[in-house]
């Protein structure tokens, strides 16, 4: 991959999900819940900015989610690649309710299981419905757009980053969670620009891992 | 019952160096474009990707695409013109800049306008890749990959995230270089659509600035 400069009038704008955490790690929905990153969730991390090293790609400014699995993800890059950090909670994930840092097991044991789930509805009885999500999406996609155009990265997580996908493409959230899902292995990354003279998005790649290619990972 | 799906755009052909509208007008592989046919099939060699069939539009530049992949990992390909290029209608074969000094610019077109005179709109390009998408999934639950073009890939991409083309082109781009692809999973029992990657590759020949012309990604 070839480095460039940023064409004026142009923002650059770099999506990337968290190395693992502790949390991954042990399959628990971690929503807003704060786990650090595990041994393999800094060698992804690292992995991925010894590629960007050789690609001599920089970014004018990271912002990172304020939760640490994300911080710690920011904070290497940000030093490895020696770009300024700001900490934004407009970009944390999911408030997923009373499923805050619970295992697939414990939420069927202590929530009830919905057949129907409306966009409007709060998951996990007390967090953000979908709609809130997409919501905060939007103003996240706001927040960056009032900065001028550069080259951006974001460090978040991933269903912060599915409603940022909704909110450029011109999707909205659907009942019962229905509706395209990005994927985003950890430490990958999606690649965005966006022209403002014509109000163009262009996806450039997404869920893209090949500095740490997957061994059945989700 | 579980699909996968990886559209692919076709390698680098003589209407692509020289800088033609192709539209449905035929133009060979350039020897570089071989050579990214080949040098992706020996990448989904090493990396164990394989497919049930191929589905190739019959143009040439596809065409050849498919049966390098098809030969390198021995997968029965079928052609069906679903899967051609828009119909540029009296574009094709003008040079980009030529279009720019023939053709006055309009202050604004919609989506049901016919390009160059006779060719299809951009409602009929994506009514086209609907009907396309859904013949594939007509088969049996399987690994499909299609070999087509940019203009139809990213209207097939917009059917499988539920959004319409908009007037003056004022909805997203997803870039395609030559033999970019895109991998999704279509879960039948869910009905749910989930995007795996796009451009998860290294691509060390490739200008990602060609991507802001959106002609050249037809």
């Amino acid at each position: 991959m070839v480095n460039h400069t940023p064409t004026p009038d142009i923002y650059w704008i770099t999506l990337l999900r968290h190395g693992e955490s502790q949390g991954n790690f042990e399959g628990r929905h971690q929503g807003q819940a704060d786990f650090p990153l595990t041994e393999l969730g800094r060698q992804q991390t690292k992995a991925l900015a010894d590629r960007w090293k050789t690609e001599k790609k920089s970014f004018d400014l990271v912002i990172s989610s304020p939760l640490v699995r994300a911080h710690e993800t920011a904070v290497m890059i940000s030093t490895e690649l020696y770009a300024p950090l700001e900490l934004d909670p407009l970009w944390m994930e999911r408030d997923n309710g009373l499923m805050a840092g619970l295992s697939e097991e414990e939420v069927r044991e202590t929530l009830p299981q919905l057949d129907f789930i409306h966009p409007y509805q709060p998951v996990g009885q007390t967090g953000e419905s979908q709609w809130e999500l997409f919501l905060r999406a939007g103003r996240a996609v706001q927040s960056l757009l009032d900065r001028p155009p550069a080259s951006y990265l974001i460090v978040s997580h991933g269903g912060l980053l599915n409603m940022f996908f909704y909110a450029i493409l011109g999707i909205a959230p659907q009942p019962n969670f229905h509706g395209p899902r990005f994927r985003f292995n950890n430490t990958a990354f999606s690649t965005l620009h966006y022209n403002p003279a014509s109000h163009r998005w262009y996806v450039i790649s997404v869920n893209d891992h090949f500095h740490w290619q997957p061994e059945g990972d989700e | 019952m579980t699909y996968f799906v990886t559209l692919l755009r076709h390698g680098e052909s003589e209407g692509n160096s020289s800088g033609v509208i192709q539209g449905q007008s035929d133009y060979p592989l350039t020897s570089k474009g071989t050579e990214q046919a080949r040098k992706l099939t020996s990448f989904w060699k090493i990396e164990g990707t394989t497919f049930d069939l191929i589905i190739s539009s019959p143009l040439l530049r596809a065409s050849r695409t498919a049966e390098i992949i098809s030969a390198g990992l021995k997968v029965p390909i079928e052609y069906d013109p679903a899967w051609k290029e828009r119909n540029f209608g009296q574009l094709q074969g003008m040079q980009l800049d030529e279009v720019h000094q023939r053709i006055p610019p309009v202050d604004f077109f919609h989506p049901y306008e016919k390009i160059g005179g006779d060719g299809e709109s951009q409602l009929e390009l994506y009514t086209r890749a609907s009907r396309a998408l859904q013949d594939v999934l007509r088969l049996p639950a399987g690994s499909y990959l299609i070999v087509s073009h940019g203009g139809i890939l990213n209207k097939a991409f917009y059917v499988i995230m539920g959004i319409t083309p908009q007037g003056h082109y004022n909805s997203p781009i997803f870039q395609f270089g030559n033999t970019g692809y895109a991998q999704f999973r279509y879960s039948a029992s869910s009905r749910q659509w989930a995007v795996l990657n796009f451009n998860n590759q290294l691509k060390p020949d490739q200008d990602q600035d060609e991507g802001l012309n959106s002609w050249k990604n037809d």
